[in-house]
């Protein structure tokens, strides 16, 4: 309630006050129902015009350069990095449920059975869609495992538990194509851990 | 001689004398209280044994993993820097959640002293980060997939996350480029960020001074220490002293961890296998937790708003001990925070998944 009355008390003063109130900007600032007309003096105003010029100046070449970093910093569009690679002769696959591959530079990958699509497999990558980790065939559970936040997927690539199920995610799948019989699968061609050839590094 | 340099340097003694002695309250003579220091200690530890490593570290994926075999097995003393560096790292962020809950517990974030605390989360923040960007330089198996999973979490960050992703990784995924990005961040962006958070940080307390618990009766026999009225010692010699006995046994400490335990190389990293069981460092066990427990959106939409309410907690602490009428709710609440804390932590510690 205090706190109230002082403001009551203070608003009409202010209301009153007849001299007008330069503010940052430089600019007068009138108050409704004074009739006092402020008059901005020349040099008042060129000077703050100046300054406010300058400032903007100063602004712009910064920001100028500024922009320039941002976009320095910016990656480029990435190269692209899939490439159509022979995966098996298509008589390998007709009595199998799933045939794991490996690319030439590592990457692996699995033909998962699917009756629904176009030539009844399907490619699945074995980078898990929750954060990017590795997953792996767990036999015993007959599933892929992600180690990093306990993922886990079914053999047609369908999340059944951990965090990919809560999101509804499945294994991610690569192109596959057949041509005269031979399957080739749409896959990374590299890898960016890859040691330039100096294996056996690891003490 | 003397007149000859203080001609030059005209800086007399008395100054020196007034800018350094800022007045202690009595009852930083507990060890307790003299926790804000430590990190500070400790960073300029990683500052030192930073550079020394930065004479060695290759940032490329070819170099990484072999410039900190070849500090760890080859360098003189290579393998002591290094692992100095990583307990002092460990003790750094230990010690700055101890001064942070010191000062929460004990309100010092109060009115007037709001911004500080703002500061103080800024600088947990950054050296988070910076331990985060940092054990992403050993290009070992966790380096690389802890820098993998962390940039996906920020890819889940509505509206700016793909862009920090590909900022982060220069790319939509880890690349070349990666490492010396991780690197600038850890040894120059990341540092220099934190020395100015921690120049107004420590200029703040000197122009609030140190906050001192109410009321100071509860303190016990301290405040009656050399006369009831003497409530306050000099910073410099008397605190100096506390802190280089801080410093001493600090630096007995990482020796003596660093010899004991000394930092490992893990196998180098392979973007084609994720090891069957994988930890981020113990810092981060409660969010990799937490992103078991959660769908991705959830865990991280949850976590940006905890950490947003810690960074804003001295205006919910007031608007909280209005609301609920009771003083020390916010004590409760931390308590409750810090078990929610210790339990996640414990559990990710004691099971492979």
């Amino acid at each position: 309630m205090a706190h109230n009355e002082n403001e009551s008390q203070k608003q009409p003063n202010q209301g009153v006050s007849p001299i007008p109130e330069a503010n940052a900007d430089g600019k007068c600032r009138q108050h409704s129902g004074n009739s006092e007309v402020a008059t901005l003096p020349r040099r008042t105003f060129i000077g703050t015009a100046g300054t406010l010029a300058m400032g903007c100046g100063v602004a712009a070449g910064y920001g100028t350069f500024g922009y320039c970093a941002l976009r320095f910093l910016q990656p480029g569009e990435a190269t692209e990095n899939l490439g159509w690679q022979f995966v098996t002769h298509l008589n390998d696959l007709t009595d199998k449920n799933s045939y794991s591959y490996e690319t030439s530079s590592g990457i692996k990958l699995v033909l998962a059975r699917q009756p629904d699509s176009a030539i009844g497999f399907i490619a699945l990558s074995s980078v898990c869609p929750h954060l990017g980790c590795q997953v792996f065939w767990e036999p015993a559970n007959s599933r892929f495992f992600c180690p990093c936040h306990n993922g886990a997927f079914d053999s047609s690539g369908k999340a059944t538990e951990g965090p990919p199920k809560a999101a509804k995610q499945s294994l991610k799948q690569y192109g596959l194509k057949v041509e005269n019989d031979l399957v080739y699968v749409l896959a990374p061609m590299r890898n960016v851990t890859e040691n330039s050839g100096q294996e056996g590094n690891e003490a | 001689m003397a007149s000859w340099l203080s001609e030059r340097i005209p800086v007399s003694s008395q100054t020196l004398k007034e800018l350094a002695n800022e007045p202690v309250p009595i009852h930083m003579k507990q060890w307790w209280f003299c926790l804000g220091g430590t990190p500070a200690y400790l960073f300029l530890v990683q500052i030192i044994t930073g550079i020394l490593l930065a004479f060695y570290y290759q940032a490329t994926p070819q170099a990484a993993w072999e410039s900190v075999s070849f500090i760890t097995n080859d360098v003189s003393f290579g393998w002591y820097i290094r692992s100095i560096h990583k307990w002092a790292a460990t003790l750094m962020i230990a010690t700055m959640i101890l001064h942070q809950m010191r000062v929460y517990f004990t309100g010092a974030y109060r009115r007037p002293r709001e911004i500080n605390w703002v500061i103080g989360m800024a600088i947990l923040l950054c050296t988070l980060l910076v331990g985060f960007t940092g054990y992403s330089l050993v290009f070992e198996q966790l380096s690389f997939w802890g820098a993998t999973v962390a940039s996906n979490i920020c890819d889940a960050v509505p509206m700016v996350g793909a862009w920090s992703k590909r900022m982060l990784l220069a790319g939509e995924q880890y690349n070349p480029q990666t490492l010396p990005r991780l690197y600038i961040l850890h040894a120059a962006v990341l540092p220099a960020t934190i020395i100015a958070l921690l120049g107004i940080h420590i200029t703040l307390i000197r122009m609030h001074g140190v906050s001192e618990p109410e009321p100071p009766s509860k303190l016990g026999d301290l405040s009656t220490e050399g006369g009831a009225s003497r409530r306050y010692f000099d910073f410099f010699p008397d605190h100096m002293m506390s802190e280089m006995m801080i410093g001493i046994g600090l630096m007995i400490l990482l020796s003596f961890l660093a010899t004991l335990f000394p930092s490992a190389m893990g196998p180098r990293a392979d973007s084609l296998t994720t090891p069957e069981v994988i930890k981020p460092e113990w810092f981060f066990y409660v969010s990799f937790r937490w992103l078991k427990l959660f769908s991705l959106s959830f865990a991280v939409l949850s976590s940006g708003l905890i950490v947003l309410s810690m960074v804003l907690w001295p205006w919910f602490d007031s608007l909280l001990r209005r609301v609920t009428r009771n003083e020390d709710i916010s004590v409760y609440i931390g308590i409750v925070a810090t078990l929610l804390l210790i339990g996640l932590t414990v559990w990710e510690a004691v099971v492979a998944h």
